[in-house]
């Protein structure tokens, strides 16, 4: 069976878990993706998990959790799935000097984001399986679904096919990490990474742009700072409202709401103006689809990251609103402690 | 001890055209060329003093200032000069004033902010030296 040509839903009965018996599978970077993902594909069964870090932390907690851990180029050697879970920005060098130099002919390589396959920053061999399993998911949430017994989405794509197994093997790890029990949707490594950036560089934005405005609008007109914050988000209900869209329906969970609330957002939304949010966001697609963002994100690090000192200040917590939190958290509980990963 | 003292609406263009001098000293003409490729001439507001200083910028990495431009602007960058004063101090940073809005980039792409960054700790550096020279002659 190969991967098929539209788009498509993958549900578990399509998955056979014995082709992973007796392989050897390397995870090389034990981080947010890494470590869920090896810890469920462990408690499937598939159990000669290596795991490859550099020494620190993270190959710490990769020993603490029981696994075997080397070095990047001994574990693609050795490895006959190799999931290459390193971030975009750093995984194309690693891979040409670390990496494919290692790895057996047949071997399948798996990547969670289509972002170097998509943008030619990774070029594997042509007798390799590439495989994408890129979950729909934070890893904690990988883990933390997983436990619970539950599913979360992920986008697959046989991406090359060497061996003629390659889609069997996909569809394997998605049921072995845990992803089919909700189920997986065809989607190739280039709309991955085209949907991934796209969300991303558009809606992540103006969510923050619009919590950022309202929390400064709304001190300065008098509201009080703590309790503003835990109405946009800290006590929870929008992101229940959130998770009220996937279960129910974008706009089936309004109706979850007061007719107040529905009528108020309602004449507010139709007085927004729409137009030039579109123009923008056509230029965002049209530069990542063009690969200028990709361009972008080369050049940041051909410079040494000069935007990470201003992208630390930004997160370093110097801020009214981090503040705020602080002190709500000091006063309230909050948060779902089930949710903390391993 | 250094004097950290914030210059009056008086001293402050002064100061400033100081600075841009400086950064022409301070950075590497070749990073200097490849801002240019950004903007010729970068507006800085700050709309607390009411001062408006231009950066001049040319293709060869030629750094001049002035109070008063008849010709393009091709970037603004609007922010209060208290702010500015704190960053260079350690008292408050440009990420934190970009998150609450008090910093604002206008006139350059997204995907170029990254060469812009690159202007913002010699800068700094650079006022902190302006501020200096200042207070040595004023005391």
């Amino acid at each position: 069976m190969t991967q098929p040509d539209e788009p498509r839903y993958v549900q578990e009965d399509e998955a056979n878990l014995s082709v992973l018996e007796d392989k050897n599978i390397a995870i090389l970077g034990y981080g947010n993706l890494g470590r869920p993902l090896a810890l469920n594909l462990r408690d499937s069964g598939v159990t000669a998990v290596t795991v490859a870090e550099l020494p620190g932390p993270a190959w710490d907690t990769a020993l603490a959790d029981g696994f075997s851990v080397k070095p990047v180029q001994a574990a693609a050697a050795n490895g006959e799935i190799v999931f290459v879970l390193l971030s975009d920005e750093l995984a194309p060098a690693i891979y040409q000097k670390d990496i494919a130099p290692f790895l057996q002919p047949r071997t399948a390589i798996v990547l969670a984001s289509g972002f170097n396959l998509a943008f030619g920053k990774i070029c594997p061999n042509s007798n390799l399986d590439v495989l994408l399993l890129a979950p729909r998911m934070i890893g904690s949430g990988i883990r933390d679904m997983y436990r619970k017994g539950l599913g979360f989405p992920s986008f697959v794509s046989l991406e090359q096919d060497a061996t003629g197994n390659g889609w069997q093997i996909l569809c394997a790890l998605a049921k072995a990490v845990g992803s089919l029990r909700a189920g997986a949707l065809t989607v190739t490594a280039a709309q991955e990474a085209k949907l991934d950036l796209f969300v991303e560089q558009t809606v992540g934005p103006d969510l923050a742009s619009a919590i950022l405005t309202a929390f400064q609008v709304g001190v300065d007109g008098g509201l009080p700072a703590e309790a503003l914050l835990l109405e946009l988000y800290m006590s929870g209900e929008m992101s229940k409202s959130f998770q009220a869209m996937a279960d129910f329906g974008f706009f089936q969970q309004v109706k979850l709401h007061g007719f107040a609330a529905a009528y108020g957002g309602m004449v507010r939304f139709m007085a927004l103006e729409r137009e030039s949010r579109s123009e923008n966001y056509r230029q965002v697609l049209e530069e990542i689809s063009q690969g200028a963002f990709a361009d972008a994100l080369d050049a940041e690090a051909e410079s040494g990251f000069p935007s990470q000192a201003l992208l630390d200040e930004m997160l370093a917590g110097n801020d009214p609103i981090s503040q705020a939190e602080a002190r709500i958290r000091k006063h309230m509980r909050l948060g779902d402690p089930q949710r903390l990963p391993d | 001890m250094i004097d950290n003292s914030m210059p009056g609406p008086q001293d402050f263009p002064g100061v400033m055209c100081r600075t841009i001098q400086l950064v022409g000293i301070n950075i590497p003409r070749t990073t200097l060329q490849k801002v240019a490729e950004l903007f010729h001439t970068l507006l800085w507001e700050f709309k607390d003093y009411g001062i408006q200083i231009y950066f001049l910028l040319n293709d060869q990495g030629d750094v001049d200032s002035t109070t008063e431009w008849s010709g393009q602007v091709d970037s603004v960058v609007t922010m209060d000069a208290s702010t500015f004063h704190k960053a260079a101090f350690g008292k408050a940073n440009f990420g934190a004033a970009m998150v609450m809005g008090k910093l604002r980039v206008q006139g350059i792409s997204p995907l170029k902010l990254g060469k812009f960054t690159t202007l913002l700790k010699p800068f700094l550096d650079s006022y902190r030296q302006a501020c200096g020279e200042l207070h040595d002659t004023t005391r």
